[in-house]
């Protein structure tokens, strides 16, 4: 039998559907599967709960841990001593530097993970991570048996309906700049807003920046919001909790994807760009430029005038654009589902026994 | 940027690009220090907005929207005020001076600790107030620019649409001295022309 295991697991979360997706491709390949959990979420077929897959594992079982945060003691503790084969597949975690002037409790549970991950090179037989930025971390912490088994990525959930009305409303002559992920400090949505800025102000008055995602961490959301306030810099949209139909309307608007990140292991929202075919610029850290490759421009310096020259220089140059898009397709072929999922398999028979 | 470093990293766009980023008017703005000095106090309107059941509005953030979001907005502040029967009198710091709180809370701290599980959520609750009252001045203010704004913007449109009229009421009385001025014309010419006819 196969275990996943995900601490959380959220419908519409990047981890999550990835579970989901093997479960699925196990299944097909008349691989027994389950999915064990440890907080009681949103209901899924096949999952089970951490005290009953205590129960129930035996020594030729293989459980793979998706790792994105800290686990509880009581389950770190326990995850060494089942006695089945353990593969992590490392989401990375975010410095909890980022997060030490906004939400202490955030930036302890950071820094308690990296120390947990660094704990878990003697508990796990193998370790995969979904970039080759995380499978350096790994590395370089003694991790063994390391490889790189990018993020699944269901291609078809993006060819569902969009939000026609808000499409609509975002269609009415202005340039659309996006970037979608969580509004926390590694993802630098203050370099994004400076950039928008000064484009705003030098080439384009009728531009409007579209920010959507998860806006739990207030304090940081506050500060980005007054100060947008304070310098008067209009056309900028805070979304979060938005309907998936809703996500699809801001990316089949867009007409630049603008990411700042400081931190990233994968950064999802990179691909779901080239599968709508909006150009995308981005920061140069962690594991962008290994998920963008020659796709996007990928920049190595966050000054807002240069930023926002070359975004003027993207609108203005049909030629450029187009070619990105061309560049950016060919990427897309590095994440296709069935060549990940073949490779994965062939992955998990080497610790099945 | 150190010198000389690439602004793009990716080879395929460095020959295109690398010219336009580096020949880039510099930004007059520090947006960097004006970031690190903003506040990030703030009141959280979609939690209160649930609460008494208003629906957030949605979508783009064209002025009616804005708007509509601000009265949301406004109408969220005063049941968050109006919930509120205890407010305790303490004296408001300014969101700009982050070290007066800090020295405020922390002396509140050592000298009413047995109150302090009491006081503090009180004093923070304040301030959230102060804070909601400016935002809502400010926001109010804006309302009222906005309007002056727009009834302005219609002033001009109207000035510049009697203009058009104006103009094209001279083309029209131009055109009407034309044709009257063709028609005087064409009937002396026809006069001159019956009278050579006879003539003839």
């Amino acid at each position: 039998m196969i275990y996943q295991y995900v601490h959380s697991l959220k419908k519409g979360d990047a981890i999550g559907n990835e579970v989901v997706a093997i479960r699925e491709y196990l299944l097909n390949e008349k691989m027994d599967n389950l999915i064990v959990k440890f907080a009681p979420d949103y209901p899924q077929k096949g999952t089970i709960f951490v005290d009953e897959f205590e129960k129930n594992v035996k020594a030729d079982d293989l459980l793979i841990v998706h790792y994105a945060w800290v686990l509880p003691d009581l389950i770190w503790k326990k995850m060494k001593a089942f006695p089945c084969k353990k593969i992590m597949i490392y989401h990375n975690i975010t410095p909890g530097e980022f997060f030490t002037n906004y939400d202490k409790k955030t930036a302890k549970a950071a820094i308690a993970a990296r120390q947990q991950l660094a704990e878990g090179a003697r508990v796990f037989d193998a370790a995969w991570g979904v970039s080759r930025y995380n499978c350096e971390e790994l590395t370089s912490l003694g991790y063994k048996n390391v490889a790189v088994v990018p993020l699944l990525i269901s291609f078809p959930d993006y060819q569902k309906e969009p939000n026609r009305v808000l499409m609509d409303r975002l269609n009415d002559g202005y340039t659309n700049i996006l970037f979608v992920g969580r509004m926390v400090p590694n993802k630098c949505f203050e370099d994004i807003i400076f950039a928008f800025s000064e484009y705003k102000k030098q080439y384009n008055a009728q531009s409007r920046l579209i920010l959507v995602g998860n806006d739990d961490l207030r304090t940081y959301v506050y500060k980005l919001k007054n100060f947008c306030r304070d310098q008067e810099i209009k056309d900028v949209l805070f979304r979060a909790h938005c309907p998936f139909s809703d996500i699809l309307a801001y990316y089949r608007s867009a007409h630049l994807f603008l990411c700042m990140s400081e931190h990233e292991g994968f950064c999802v929202p990179l691909i779901e760009s080239m599968i709508f075919e909006v150009p995308v610029m981005a920061y140069s850290a962690c594991a962008v430029p290994d998920t963008l490759g020659d796709g996007g421009i990928c920049f190595t310096d966050k000054d807002p005038s240069k930023v926002a020259g070359v975004m003027n220089a993207l609108f203005t140059n049909d030629s450029l654009k187009t070619a990105m898009i061309e560049n950016q397709k060919k990427q897309l072929q590095r994440f296709d589902h069935k060549v990940i999922l073949t490779e994965l398999l062939e992955k998990i028979r080497q610790y099945q026994n | 940027m150190s010198e000389g470093k690439p602004f793009i990293k990716n080879s395929v766009w460095q020959e295109q690009l690398e010219s336009v980023a580096q020949n880039a008017k510099p930004a007059e703005t520090d947006y960097k220090k004006l970031f690190e000095e903003t506040d990030n106090f703030g009141v959280d309107v979609k939690t209160i907005m649930g609460d008494i059941g208003v629906q957030p509005d949605s979508g783009t953030d064209n002025t009616e929207t804005s708007k509509s979001e601000s009265m949301d907005t406004i109408g969220a502040y005063i049941a968050h005020a109006q919930r509120i029967e205890d407010i305790i009198s303490v004296t408001h710091n300014p969101p700009t001076s982050p070290l007066r709180r800090t020295v405020k809370r922390t002396l509140l701290k050592v000298l009413c600790w047995p109150t302090r599980r009491y006081l503090i959520p009180q004093v923070n609750f304040n301030t959230d107030i102060v804070r909601a009252n400016q935002e809502m001045l400010v926001l109010l203010a804006k309302i009222n620019k906005s309007d002056r704004d727009s009834a302005e913007e219609a002033k001009r449109e109207l000035l510049k649409a009697n203009q058009k009229i104006d103009k094209l009421y001279e083309k029209i009385e131009e055109l009407e001295e034309k044709i009257a001025f063709m028609e005087k014309s064409s009937s002396s010419e026809q006069k001159t022309s019956d009278k050579t006819e006879e003539k003839a």
